[in-house]
């Protein structure tokens, strides 16, 4: 039964991994976005 | 016959259950191995995305792909200028650089490379770089794409109103670049503008997330399959309208009013980006003249007989052809569909053969003036 619930966690972060890297890259993309990444060093 | 029984035992059945409940608990719930799997994937999916989405790999997929609609110019032109950086077929290049004023003006840009290979009796290719509002600088960042030493030729088409847009216009597609492309010459107009350039990775897909993060519904293009670029947006439009003249009229006067004032500055930044191509790509420039309605023409003439003498003054100091095919083509008023479209498919064939004849002659030497 574990595994089941392992299955799950994996199929969460991947799919939470994703999204946070898009919800990262899209506010990068915007013009205070990117400032404030630039702000803080990136 | 005796089937077997499909129906599963009690006992199976809730084993079933119970799996299918701890899978939803471990999908939904919020646990420390979920957070911790999270913060490690999303980094493990960006070294991939950094890894596998590059110029060299996009190079090799069809170009809809890197459309985020139908109409998304700017994503197209960036897929083509990744598989012209690519090209090595060592074989005779043409880049038509232009904005809506050329892409209307073509009939089909593959139609133009089979004549041009038919009659030159060798491969020509044809790279179509235009798109609506295209600036001058973004045309020679395409151009810049090309690898230095191929038997290139550049035909950069302008006019009147691509040299007096206000750079405030321009200002913001230098902050956050239209194009996926890494260019020094568009880093140098940036400059000039007074526009700190951003922080570089040495990798694409961090050196452009602007451009990436735009275009995150492409994902969808990989079940969809690639988007098919619109062509020919003004055809079935009523011709000129002599109803629209005054219209027509008065925008271009508002449009040319900046001109005396703004052309300059375009001019000498243009005329630069030129000499650093044929220098450092050692490309064949042509500077084209794209079509006007000749009434228009007629209505402006101090404006376009200060165009023309500006453009034949650079062309004659870079060394370049100037071309107006407007004549060759038989253009008249009634191939328009307002001040500087076409309308008409057989003008745009007129137009395309027009082109062909004045780049076969060049075609016939463009390996000795392109060789280091």
């Amino acid at each position: 039964m574990k595994a089941f619930r392992l299955l799950g966690i994996a199929i969460q972060a991947l799919v939470l991994g994703a999204g946070l890297l898009l919800a990262i890259l899209r506010i990068y993309g915007t013009e205070v976005g990117a400032q404030v990444f630039r702000y803080v060093g990136f | 016959m005796n089937l077997p029984d499909a129906t599963p035992t009690p006992q199976v059945s809730s084993r079933l259950r119970r799996g299918a409940r701890e899978f939803w608990i471990g999908l939904t719930q919020p646990s420390l191995a979920g957070l911790v799997g999270t913060l490690v994937i999303a980094p493990l999916l960006l070294l991939l995305a950094c890894v596998t989405i590059t110029p060299a790999h996009l190079a090799r997929i069809d170009p809809g792909y890197l459309m985020a609609a139908n109409g998304d110019e700017y994503g197209l032109l960036t897929a083509r200028a990744m598989q012209l950086s690519q090209d090595r077929s060592g074989d005779a290049t043409v880049l038509l650089l232009g904005t809506s004023n050329l892409r209307e003006s073509l009939w089909d840009p593959r139609e133009l490379a089979d004549a041009l290979s038919a009659r030159a009796g060798r491969s020509v290719r044809v790279y179509d770089l235009t798109a609506g509002d295209l600036s001058y600088y973004e045309m020679t960042a395409l151009a810049e794409q090309c690898p230095p030493g191929a038997p290139a030729i550049a035909v950069v088409t302008v006019g009147p109103m691509t040299m007096c847009r206000d750079r405030d216009h321009y200002r913001r597609f230098l902050r956050q670049p239209r194009l996926g492309l890494d260019s020094l010459l568009l880093d140098d107009e940036a400059s000039r503008a007074g526009i700190a350039l951003p922080r570089r990775f040495g990798v694409w897909f961090l050196d452009h997330s602007d451009f990436v993060s735009a275009r995150v519904i492409c994902l969808a293009n990989f079940v969809t399959g690639p988007r098919r670029p619109l062509r020919h947006h003004f055809i079935g439009q009523p011709a000129w309208n002599p109803a629209m003249w005054d219209f027509y009229r008065r925008d271009a006067r508002r449009w040319l009013s900046q001109y005396a004032r703004l052309a300059p500055d375009s001019f000498a930044s243009l005329e630069q980006h030129l000499g650093w191509l044929a220098a450092h790509r050692r490309m064949r420039i042509v500077l084209n003249f794209g079509p006007i309605q000749p009434l228009i023409r007629d209505d402006n003439p101090e404006t376009f007989a200060l165009f023309d003498a500006q453009l034949a003054a650079m062309a004659q100091r870079i060394g370049a052809p100037r071309w107006d095919l407007a004549e060759a083509a038989g253009l008249t008023a009634d191939d328009f569909v307002d001040w500087f479209h076409l309308g008409r498919a057989d003008a745009m064939k007129r137009y395309q053969a027009a082109l062909a004849d004045r780049l076969i002659p060049l075609l016939a030497n463009i390996d000795k003036e392109t060789k280091p």
